[in-house]
């Protein structure tokens, strides 16, 4: 849809600053003639809302950065080869997106691919902050406890003790939780990255003897979602998977993590299949009704 | 535009089921040939039927066990045993499968020395033979006594029934859900 704007009086030109760069130097009535998504369409980077801020700075304007409109301008700056914007765009995003993983979490959550360079720049990083937080909080991590037993062990005397354990273990808990509710896209990545990383699960469970009801408080509970619990599961058995001996002893002193994933694995197998025949029946309710007839299984 | 969505998430579903089996190969294989290595109890899992089924195939075929860890797994999978019956989350195959292994094992050992494998798992499979609530054969029963995989006993009987009893009640709720989504 084009919206008409009205033409600007040869005063209000006349009157405005000279444009800063070469590269690109629109008038007011080319930058403004049209408001609509065909700016992406005709390969402008970051659309209607990238070029305006770039429009504007080219009369002086500064960008005004939020955590919506910084890729788009980012993309529309590197497009266009604006150095300062993408220098600003950095600093903003370093300040305000990269430095903690809780914000490279909520930055991806609501991100829009671009489909620009910068979708690969902001996704990088975001993933490498939320990874080396949890890797870091693997390692930091001495001994795993579902809430419940922290709670129930607690006394006087060990108090202080059980309490810093159990904020390291609850924040690996959370960025686990966090990262596999993650867009499965960046979920799958965050832990391929996740097992490159050099955490032992094998040596983490050996100093603990509640890693069964760790992982069963994380996965049952802390998970929101089924799909969360399939790519917690699915993480946490390829790192225990990538650190294992290659010869006796298979499990070395972590069967209770061995046994307790493939339990979920186990349960996460049935569920998937059950939602599969079900999306399967509703696709196809002909075969529901003969199947029901008949008294067999619908097949999948 | 739901069609596509539809089919996203079977796509999806698809390749979380690839993953999942996949992982589940591997944590099979080495729980199986790693069963002497448990620091719990194996029946304090919840595996269903074909899962322990498939590491009982590893610990048999790969780990090479000694004869009294061998006895003690049997007595686990016994406990396994009588908890699927008496769930009735085993299917009569699965069940005759694991039943036959550990058989097998009874008669290499007693051919081999002249020390009973697996007693407590005849001792056991005694007991499983008399439970309450067997009523009716099923089509499977019928197969499996006409193929004389094993005698036939209340055991399976019941694990029959048992079986088909669930497998109708989950098609049930299922055209059940299904007929709500489609109104």
């Amino acid at each position: 849809m084009t919206k008409s704007i009205p033409l600007l009086s040869s005063s209000q030109v006349i009157s405005l600053p000279r444009p800063r760069f070469n590269v690109f130097t629109p008038t007011p009535l080319q930058a403004f003639s049209t408001f609509s998504n065909s700016w992406v369409e005709c390969g402008i980077s970051g659309g209607v809302e990238g070029f305006s801020a770039i429009a504007d700075f080219c009369y002086l304007l500064k960008p005004n950065f939020t955590l919506e409109n910084v890729a788009p301008i980012r993309a529309a700056a590197e497009f266009l080869g604006v150095m300062e914007v993408l220098e600003s765009s950095k600093k903003f995003l370093y300040v305000n997106v990269f430095v903690q993983w809780q914000a490279s979490i909520s930055f991806l959550q609501q991100y829009r691919r671009l489909s620009s360079p910068v979708d690969e720049y902001v996704e990088t990083r975001c993933l490498k902050v939320i990874v080396a937080a949890c890797a870091k909080a693997f390692g930091e991590t001495k001994y795993l406890t579902a809430p419940i037993l922290f709670l129930a062990n607690r006394t006087p005397e060990n108090n202080h003790h059980q309490h810093t354990t159990s904020s390291q273990c609850q924040t690996l808990t959370e960025i686990l939780v966090h990262m596999s509710s993650l867009p499965d896209a960046y979920a799958s990545e965050a832990i391929e990255a996740l097992v490159d990383a050099k955490v032992n699960l094998n040596l983490k469970c050996r100093q603990s003897r509640n890693v069964r009801s760790w992982l069963n408080s994380l996965i049952d509970n802390d998970c929101q979602t089924d799909r969360a619990r399939c790519w917690v599961v699915l993480c946490l058995s390829h790192m225990l998977i990538k650190g294992a001996p290659a010869n006796r002893p298979w499990m070395e002193l972590s069967s209770q993590y061995w046994c307790t994933l493939l339990e979920h694995v186990d349960h996460l197998m049935t569920m998937v299949d059950e939602v599969m025949k079900v999306a399967h029946l509703l696709q196809n309710p002909s075969s529901a009704s003969l199947s029901l007839s008949t008294g067999q299984a619908p097949s999948v | 535009m739901v069609k596509g969505e539809s089919a996203l998430t079977k796509l999806f579903l698809m390749s979380l089921q690839v993953r999942l089996a996949d992982v589940k190969k591997v944590l099979e294989h080495r729980i199986g040939v790693g069963m002497e290595e448990l620091d719990d109890y194996l029946h304090c899992y919840r595996f269903v039927p074909e899962t322990l089924m498939s590491m009982i195939g590893y610990y048999v075929n790969e780990a090479d066990p000694d004869p009294e860890s061998l006895d003690e797994v049997a007595g686990e999978v016994d406990g396994f045993l009588w908890n699927f019956a008496e769930t009735g989350s085993i299917a009569p195959d699965v069940f005759l499968s694991l039943f036959k292994v550990m058989m097998l094992q009874d008669l290499q050992r007693s051919m081999s020395k002249d020390k009973k494998l697996g007693a407590k798992s005849a001792s056991n499979f005694h007991h499983l033979s008399y439970p309450s609530g067997c009523h009716s054969c099923s089509i499977k029963l019928h197969q499996m006594k006409n193929e004389s995989v094993l005698p036939i006993c209340p055991i399976l009987e019941f694990i029959s029934t048992k079986a088909t009893i669930s497998k109708n009640a989950c098609q049930t709720s299922a055209m059940r859900f299904s007929g709500q989504m489609a109104q």
